[in-house]
């Protein structure tokens, strides 16, 4: 397999693990925005009538994301939004962590089952995944000789 | 420095991204217009800071015969809880929430508790029933259920 071919196929499976983790977590959320809110909600972060515009905005937002993943020409600057979306999820999950909001005691249901530790943890392989196909993609340079 | 016409930082870049934050608008409108499990956009008339935290001693002198709620999820609940309470969270809300009607007798106090002092899902659950009940008189237990431990509370399975 040439290197042109390796990288190619190595894109298509970083960019196509990180869309459908995208599709899967905005189809989850888009099932019930109502608790979707309500989690939102729990982070103290904003007012009942924001949490619930967030709530119906991002799963969609995930989505979109996840479909121009997969689109050549929209690649590169849907994991740039993508990128900047999971800092701010994890910057809300730090910050309720420090306050000392307790995200296990049912508040937030099986979406963060995993807990804080676990949530920043699948969000940093997230951005990983992201910074890889960035690289695989890139431009080489020019060569000096 | 000249910026690349395609690359991050370019204008077409912040161009398409830009596109990309607005596309899901219009959907996220129909979402919040039609989805039969549309979020409530107005502010809660009883914010959840708005309902009262009494410490046990407090509410045992002022409810002696409230109706006690577990605002924490089943696992918790079926493992230890407060005698005569009922179960009542966001993750199963309606099959709570219909438990607690019929239990509700209109005048009792409610006082709700969840899994701790940073736990916020009982002044949620209280702020929901004082909307959907039309109940005035709900309180949280300061402390949750760690307090009702420390006060050698009784427990039941």
């Amino acid at each position: 397999m040439s290197s042109l071919l390796r990288i190619r196929v190595g894109t298509w499976l970083v960019d196509g693990l990180v869309a459908a983790l995208f599709a899967l977590s905005g189809a989850l959320k888009l099932g019930d925005p109502a608790r979707f809110a309500t989690d939102i909600g729990h982070y103290r972060l904003v007012s009942a009538p924001v949490a619930a515009a967030m709530a119906v905005y991002l799963p969609w937002l995930e989505i979109v994301l996840a479909v121009a993943l997969l689109t050549p020409r929209w690649r590169c600057p849907s994991r740039g939004v993508a990128a900047m979306l999971l800092f701010i999820f994890s910057a809300a999950l730090a910050s309720a962590a420090w306050r000392g909001i307790d995200l296990r005691c049912g508040c937030f249901g099986e979406a963060t089952a995993t807990g804080v530790a676990g949530a920043l943890a699948r969000n940093a392989v997230l951005l990983a995944l992201l910074f890889a196909g960035w690289r695989f993609t890139r431009e080489p340079a020019p060569r000096s000789d | 420095m000249k910026l690349p016409a395609e690359g991050p930082g370019s204008p077409r870049w912040f161009g398409r991204a830009a596109l990309l934050l607005a596309l899901p608008l219009p959907l996220a409108f129909a979402t919040a217009w039609w989805h039969p499990r549309r979020p409530d956009f107005s502010p809660p008339p009883d914010s959840a800071a708005a309902v009262a935290d009494l410490d046990l001693a407090t509410v045992r002198a002022r409810f002696p015969d409230a109706l006690w709620i577990d605002a924490r999820e089943a696992e918790p609940f079926a493992a230890g809880h407060v005698p005569g309470a009922l179960s009542l969270n966001e993750t199963a809300w309606e099959a709570g929430f219909a438990a607690v009607v019929e239990a509700w007798d209109g005048e009792r106090a409610i006082v709700v508790y969840c899994g701790g002092e940073s736990c916020h899902a009982s002044h949620a659950v209280a702020a929901r029933l004082r909307r959907e009940l039309g109940a005035d008189n709900v309180v949280v237990l300061r402390g949750g259920w760690p307090a009702w431990l420390a006060a050698g509370g009784e427990t039941v399975r």
